[in-house]
């Protein structure tokens, strides 16, 4: 019952998206509900906070201008995390490119410049977790972060991912052992 | 021959719990991993995120090309021209190798790639249901065989190139 009306609502909610009279009205709503959430997803991929902005404000704008191709066969979360994830990858590919470096070497070097941040309160322990995150396969550590720094579901990360519950777990599990191992070595 | 009873006994209703706590364990944060990452933002930044989102949804968008296949087809033809090697005698080989480098370093720098979402614009396809409703092999039975086959890279290796091709598909 619940699930029929949160996919009533949903699909209200996206008829108005695709509707130019009451498109921006609930553009707005759409931001403030999900601005969040999304910072923080993209945040977790980027590090720095300007790049953060730069790229959650492409997705939304994405989002907007795209709205009527969607086709309302998975659920919009989704539907905007993934967009959100590809826009985060892109732009990291793209800063690789520029710098003439290697993705780990750009993400290393990431991390270095966390430690003059003003909006990175980290302590050792922190940086040392970054460092154990640049050592991780990219969905490893997509993975992780969804479901260690965001506690989404299982369910949900599969629906954003397009991957399998069980292959996720054992994606999470490896990458959990992986940062410990590296946390707890000298 | 008389089978042996084992003297050892599991408290009443042990097994028929077992699975959740497996999964509750699976799901308990680690001890050693800490739970806040350190990361912050400005303050009031997510009060004046909606606002400037509305402002630049009115900017001008500029004047935007937008890449048709056959676009791509073309530069891709003459990228293969530029790399057939001519034997007119008269070719200055600096100016050669000054364009070639030139469409190399373009080749390697400009973004050619765009989102599924955007292919589905052009081609009328819908790409979200481009996917196996009914696969034959149940993902858990194909898991716990690869378990068995193979070492723990390989089955990360797997994995993760698995993940990277459903972004591809997937946007």
């Amino acid at each position: 019952m619940t699930n029929d009306t949160t996919l009533v609502a949903e699909d209200e909610f996206v008829a108005r998206l695709q509707d130019s009279g009451t498109r921006e009205k609930a553009f707005e709503e759409l931001v403030g509900t999900y601005q969040q959430r999304l910072y923080w997803h993209i945040r977790r991929m980027v590090l720095d906070h300007d790049d953060t902005d730069d790229v959650l404000q492409n997705t939304f704008i994405k989002v907007f201008r795209n709205i009527d191709s969607f086709k309302g066969e998975s659920k919009l979360y989704s539907w905007m995390y993934r967009i959100a994830t590809n826009e985060a990858l892109s732009f990291m590919k793209q800063k690789s490119r520029k710098l003439g470096v290697s993705s780990v070497e750009l993400q290393e070097k990431m991390v270095d410049q966390l430690e003059s941040d003003v909006y990175y309160d980290g302590e050792e322990i922190q940086l040392k977790l970054q460092r154990a995150l640049v050592q991780l396969p990219e969905k490893q550590k997509l993975v992780f972060n969804m479901k260690y720094y965001q506690n989404m579901k299982y369910d949900d990360i599969s629906e954003v991912l397009g991957t399998s519950v069980g292959a996720l777990k054992t994606s999470y599990h490896h990458a959990v052992k992986k940062i410990e191992a590296f946390l707890t070595a000298e | 021959m008389k089978k042996k009873v084992p003297n050892f006994k599991a408290p009443k209703g042990y097994f028929e719990g077992f699975m959740d706590r497996l999964k509750d364990r699976m799901e308990e944060k680690s001890s050693i991993i800490p739970e806040d990452d350190g990361f912050s933002v400005p303050e009031g930044y997510f009060e004046d995120l909606p606002e400037r989102l509305t402002q630049r949804l009115h900017e001008p968008k500029g004047r935007i090309v937008q890449f048709k296949p056959w676009m791509y087809a073309a530069a891709a033809g003459i990228a293969l021209l530029a790399l057939i090697p001519w034997n007119s005698g008269t070719a200055d080989e600096d100016q050669f190798d000054l364009a070639l480098s030139e469409l190399e370093d373009y080749w390697e720098k400009a973004d050619l790639e765009f989102a599924a979402f955007e292919i589905a614009e052009y081609e009328n396809i819908n790409l979200e249901a481009l996917t196996v409703d009914s696969p034959e092999v149940e993902s858990e039975v194909l898991l716990d065989y690869l378990d068995l086959q193979l070492e723990p890279q390989d089955q990360e290796n797997l994995l993760e190139e698995d993940l990277i091709l459903d972004y591809d598909e997937e946007l």
